[in-house]
């Protein structure tokens, strides 16, 4: 009976080294993609046994979305739009579209599909100015002969069809990312990935959790030490984007001049903001909107928040040239920072 | 007759041992390797060109076949693009990183540098 005790307490441990065993092999699939779309670089990793199909349906949707969508490919339907004034759309165009105008009406037109020809006065207008040239200062003249240009109001938008006044130009670059995000996020769950992360450098989406079941941390740069971030969120099924100044900028005179144009005055948006950061659940509004934010300032921002955020589901932080970091009462509990860490004041505001 | 439970030999002991080494073994095979110092992991095009330890001096990795010509410098931990052809300069502009979880990014070059290792964030914005 002796050696039946030993060789029971034996099998025991055993058996608890094989469940150890087990439970390290239980590990789900990885896979990770990564390509350039867009003009940008984008990563897909993803967690699960549909995980290496999704990453190819994935790559394959975006790449569809951005020959629909590029306004510097000849014969996409943007490219089609801008030379022309009218276009017939597939229904992603479309949904694209309708959704570039409804944050261009939510803000008030501080977000603008139609800003392209003054972005492209600038050099800011997308990979057609790697080739061309640099960045550059627009005379006023310049800019006012182009701001007439610049009016969402002037675009109309159907199931299927699009049109836009003459000389006008569509760019959906402020947008696109975020629509990708969504359909990324949507291809994930219908495969039943339940784990997956999609970076596209100013929006990443988390869908689900991490395979441990703990949030995905995303760091938010820190606009003056962009070797660090400034606050970490954490973050399940959800999509954040960032616009901030210091993406691109360049220099001339003594002047710095960033990207984030103000579609008002063409030139670049001085809110007091250095970035914004947007959360919520929908990849389009979350990327157009932090350019718009950008554009608002925190007070406008704060106040759209206040009237839209609950209804839109959607949060913010707010880096000010004040050393005041302001997060919306969403965050409370997803954001992880150190008060006075990088000479920042953070702050919680609630409705 | 003895009852149960009897009392623990000393080759319950060693079974313990043997099975508490085998679990140490295991930790260390089977932790993610995340838990390394800082590595920078160059790709162009999506795919990997380069992998640069970050700890030491100061040393320069210029990356070969881009259409802008590039160096990639590291330091004591830390990672930048110190120059580039490229027309914009943005990638120049990016500074220097140490956060696991960032990248550096040259679009002209379609060129990204990423960080990987312990401590870091799962990805960074803008």
């Amino acid at each position: 009976l002796e050696k039946e005790g030993v060789a029971m307490r034996k099998t025991g441990a055993l058996a608890l080294l094989l469940t150890l065993l087990c439970a390290c092999a239980a590990q789900p699939k990885a896979a990770q993609a990564e390509f350039f779309a867009m003009d940008a670089p984008m990563s897909l990793t993803a967690y699960g046994d549909a995980a290496e199909d999704v990453l190819l349906r994935a790559q394959r949707e975006v790449f569809q979305l951005e020959a629909l969508l590029s306004r510097t490919r000849p014969g996409s339907e943007i490219a089609t739009l801008n030379e022309t004034g009218a276009a017939s759309l597939a229904p992603e165009t479309a949904e694209t579209l309708a959704a570039a105008l409804r944050v261009a009406r939510l803000t008030g037109g501080a977000f603008d599909p139609t800003v392209a020809p003054v972005m492209d006065a600038w050099g800011f207008g997308g990979a057609s100015s790697f080739e061309e040239g640099t960045y550059r200062v627009p005379s006023q003249g310049e800019l006012d002969a182009l701001l007439p240009l610049v009016d969402y109001e002037a675009l109309t938008v159907t199931e299927d069809t699009a049109t836009v006044g003459e000389g006008m130009a569509v760019d959906l670059g402020g947008v696109a990312k975020g629509c990708a995000a969504d359909r990324v996020a949507a291809l994930c769950r219908e495969a039943g990935v339940t784990s997956a992360l999609f970076t596209t450098g100013s929006t990443v989406a988390a869908i689900g959790a991490k395979p441990d079941g703990t949030a995905w941390r995303v760091g938010v740069k820190d606009p003056q030490n962009t070797g660090e971030s400034c606050c970490i969120l954490s973050l399940t099924d959800a999509v954040t984007s960032t616009s901030g100044a210091y993406e691109r900028y360049f220099e001339a005179g003594g002047v710095t001049y960033h990207h984030i144009l103000d579609p008002q005055t063409g030139m670049p948006a001085h809110s007091g903001l250095l970035s914004v950061t947007v959360v919520s659940t929908d990849g389009a509004l979350t990327d157009a909107l932090s350019t718009a934010c950008f554009v608002l300032g925190r007070e406008g921002s704060l106040e759209l928040w206040r009237s839209r955020g609950e209804e839109l589901s959607f949060d913010l932080l707010l880096v000010g040239e004040d050393h005041t970091v302001t997060l919306t009462a969403g965050l409370e509990g997803k954001a992880d920072y150190t008060q006075g860490e990088g000479g920042y004041a953070y702050e919680i505001v609630s409705r | 007759m003895k009852s149960y439970p009897a009392k623990p030999t000393w080759a319950d002991g060693l079974v313990a041992a043997v099975f508490a080494l085998i679990a140490l073994a295991l930790f260390f095979v089977l932790w993610p390797r995340q838990g390394q110092a800082l590595t920078a992991r160059v790709t162009v095009d999506g795919k990997e060109v380069a992998r640069l330890t970050l700890a030491g001096p100061s040393r320069e990795y210029t990356v070969p076949g881009l259409p802008y010509p590039l160096t990639v410098e590291t330091e004591n931990g830390a990672v930048r693009i110190k120059t580039s052809g490229c027309p914009t300069q943005d990638c120049v502009h990016q500074g220097w990183t140490s956060q696991a979880g960032a990248q550096l990014i040259c679009l002209p070059n379609r060129l990204v540098v990423s960080l990987e290792g312990s401590g870091g964030v799962d990805a960074v914005l803008g």
